[in-house]
């Protein structure tokens, strides 16, 4: 019989690596973080203490804003992220001819590194792309399509390519959990004269709940801390800042203009806006 | 089960202590006698190209003049100065390292980097004081020479004097003012020719920084770098404005808007896809590629197009281009130095010149081994004409702006004057 505090005494010594590892690969470099956001520090010298003189720099530079509006305009895309993906998933849900060359072939573009993706992007959406000349060749009056160029529309053109990416890792998980949404209800549903529709927002919106809810995380994640390579090889944050999107601008302080301690305090308060909305959103489904 | 606790829990702090132990193992033994050996960090290294043979070609000679010293070179991304950052806070890493050595980040680093100037007694003058002096804090060449450069950097517009024969400009006499810049530009246009190549990434800037070498004077670049003179000045804003036309004009080749590789469109003039490109001294697209690529005779060189009658002609920004330097942390700083001043000498220099790296900084160098007359007519500037760069007196960030933004500026997204408000807001 092993007592209750000889438990506890292993317990905590098999926890004891991970808590280690955690510390020294999490805690410590948030804490670091932190104190780099309050320094000058440009990576080769001693960082040196400037109190709030980044926060002040941050507040004054137009790049921090045009990143968060950039973050907000690509939160716009979330419901499409989530419902897109949700609808097609349910029209294959039937078995019909070619569903499975369909399913194999939806995932390809979620496997390609988003660096291969940007590449792939930049040929065929920049002035000389196959795109952007077809447009040009068969419907001239749109003039020249600036995918990549024009200020107003790179961002968009960056999280239509984002949606298209995910789409297929999104539809293939909504399949598999719709796999296990039982059939009698859709037959009751359709018994009982429901739409397509209604079956869609009755039956399997409930039944497949918590995966939407992960997925729909997953997008929140993926635009604002994981849009770093697309960017990157898309447009490097341009023209301008049109396309500069926080994790850019940490990149760009830090790599680019040598300001190591600046880039942390662009880091930090990232962390902040995006800990607060994932707060607020987990507390609205917490309600649900 | 108490015993297989036990069992476990041994087994688990062997674990944690062979995951320690290869945490904190070293890479390598310390070697003990025998040749020292130095790493080398360079960009230029294994790259295609001459600059890739270069390296190769300057530790063989090195490694025959000094038997007791091995070279193990060693590939960098570039820009560099990320992985440099990391290796000297952590004070392990290459003891040689390739730097720019006008650079604003190889100023960042200079603390960090050995101080020169005890060592280098013996070939000090063998470099004028000026290129040296862009390898010191601030550019103060008393605070201590932390690198040597083995090259001289700058820019200067290359044309293909086929295509300039093709549109029925005579390529012996090419445009010298912005306005023959402009007629020329047009009749290449007319006999369906690109005028001008450029990329959106690294490259536009150069373009319009290598213009300001021009138009700003010495007090006036001081200004910029001090902050009391503004890049909305008229002056600069005129240069934008330049700029602007040009590619309002139809002068400039629109791909250049989302080719963001100096590469990609520096391939595309040697291809004759266009007939003006702003191009290097040294390193890469310089005379010596052209000139392969377009044959010999057949590049033309053209300092900088300039405004007015009054403002300087045929001048050239250049200073220090590529350099080595040594890191502080570096355990073997004597033999680091020896090839710091081997890769700069006039030895080093003469295989740059007949491989084609560039402009030797080395002020022995041998210039009849130049490869062609575009290269000749390089040297004569850099001789006659070099004023110091623009871009040497602009910080990291107002740099990076002056790119990020230019794109905008040409395509009339922004004007001119926020242009350059935007690039006064970076500093």
């Amino acid at each position: 019989m092993i007592s209750n505090k000889s438990m506890r005494r292993s317990a905590y010594f098999f926890v004891f690596p991970l808590i280690l590892l955690m510390t020294l690969f999490m805690v410590y470099p948030t804490l670091s973080t932190i104190y780099l956001a309050f320094t000058k520090w440009n990576g080769f010298t001693d960082p040196v203490w400037n109190g709030l003189h980044n926060i002040r720099k941050l507040f004054a530079d137009n790049s921090f804003y045009a990143s968060l509006k950039n973050m907000l305009i690509l939160t716009l895309y979330i419901p499409v992220w989530t419902l897109l993906p949700l609808i097609f998933a349910e029209l294959i849900r039937q078995p019909k001819k070619g569903d499975g060359f369909f399913r194999s072939t939806i995932l390809i573009p979620y496997v390609v590194s988003p660096v291969v993706l940007g590449m792939f992007f930049k040929q065929i959406l920049g002035v000389e792309g196959v795109i952007t000349e077809l447009l040009l060749e068969y419907f001239p009056f749109l003039g020249m399509v600036g995918f990549l160029t024009n200020p107003d529309m790179v961002i968009h053109t960056i999280a239509f390519i984002t949606l298209w990416k995910f789409f297929g890792f999104g539809v293939i998980l909504y399949y598999g959990a719709m796999s296990k949404v039982s059939d009698s209800l859709y037959e009751s549903a359709t018994l009982d004269g429901c739409s397509w529709g209604q079956r869609l927002r009755h039956v399997t919106v409930p039944g497949i709940r918590y995966t939407i809810q992960f997925y729909l995380v997953l997008g929140f994640i993926t635009f604002y801390a994981r849009m770093f390579p697309l960017t990157f090889t898309l447009t490097r944050g341009g023209p301008g800042y049109s396309s500069f999107v926080p994790e850019f601008g940490i990149y760009y302080q830090a790599f680019n203009n040598s300001s190591m301690g600046y880039a942390s305090t662009w880091a930090l308060f990232v962390y902040i806006i995006t800990l607060g909305i994932i707060m607020f959103q987990n507390r609205v489904m917490m309600k649900d | 089960m108490k015993l297989n606790m036990k069992k476990t829990a041994a087994a688990a702090i062997v674990f944690l202590c062979i995951a320690v132990l290869g945490l904190t193992a070293q890479g390598k033994p310390e070697e003990t006698g025998g040749p020292v050996t130095i790493t080398v960090w360079d960009w230029f290294y294994g790259s295609d190209g001459s600059q890739g043979d270069l390296a190769e070609a300057v530790d063989a000679a090195f490694e025959k003049k000094f038997p007791d010293i091995k070279v193990n070179h060693e590939a960098v991304p570039h820009p560099p100065y990320d992985v440099y950052a990391a290796s000297m806070a952590a004070k392990k890493g290459a003891d040689v390292i390739l730097v720019h050595a006008n650079g604003q980040n190889f100023q960042d680093m200079a603390g960090s980097l050995v101080v020169l100037d005890d060592y280098i007694q013996d070939v000090r003058s063998d470099f004028a004081e000026s290129v040296l002096a862009d390898t010191a804090p601030n550019r103060d060449i008393t605070q201590g020479i932390r690198g040597l450069p083995i090259s001289i950097q700058g820019w200067v517009w290359y044309y293909n004097k086929a295509l300039f024969e093709k549109a029925g400009l005579d390529p012996e006499d090419p445009p010298e003012t912005w306005e023959e810049f402009l007629a020329a530009s047009q009749a290449l246009k007319d006999a369906g020719i690109i005028p001008v190549g450029f990329g959106e990434g690294i490259h536009l800037e150069m373009m319009i920084a290598g213009t300001l070498d021009q138009v700003l004077s010495l007090e006036e670049k001081r200004a910029l770098f001090a902050g009391t003179m503004s890049f909305t000045d008229p002056k600069i804003v005129n240069t934008f404005v330049k700029f602007r036309d040009l590619f309002a004009r139809g002068y400039m080749d629109p791909a250049g808007l989302t080719t963001p590789l100096l590469r990609e469109m520096g391939e595309r003039f040697m291809a004759g896809g266009s007939a003006i490109f702003r191009g290097f001294v040294s390193d890469i697209f310089n005379w010596f590629e052209f000139g392969n690529a377009l044959g010999g005779d057949n590049v033309g060189v053209i300092p900088n197009f300039y405004f007015e009658p009054s403002s300087n002609r045929n001048v050239v920004g250049a200073a220090g281009g590529a350099g080595y330097a040594v890191p502080t942390y570096s355990k073997n700083i004597e033999a680091a130095v020896e090839y710091v001043k081997f890769a700069a000498s006039a030895e080093a220099a003469n295989i740059m010149l007949q491989s084609g790296g560039g402009m030797p900084a080395n002020l022995n160098a041998d210039k009849s081994l130049l490869a062609n007359d575009a290269g000749r007519e390089v040297t004569a500037l850099l001789s006659d004409s070099i004023v110091p760069p623009a871009k040497a007196f602009i910080t990291s960030a107002q740099w990076n702006a002056l790119r990020l933004h230019a794109p905008l500026m040409i395509t009339g997204d922004i004007s001119p004057e926020e242009y350059g408000s935007r690039i006064d807001q970076a500093r």
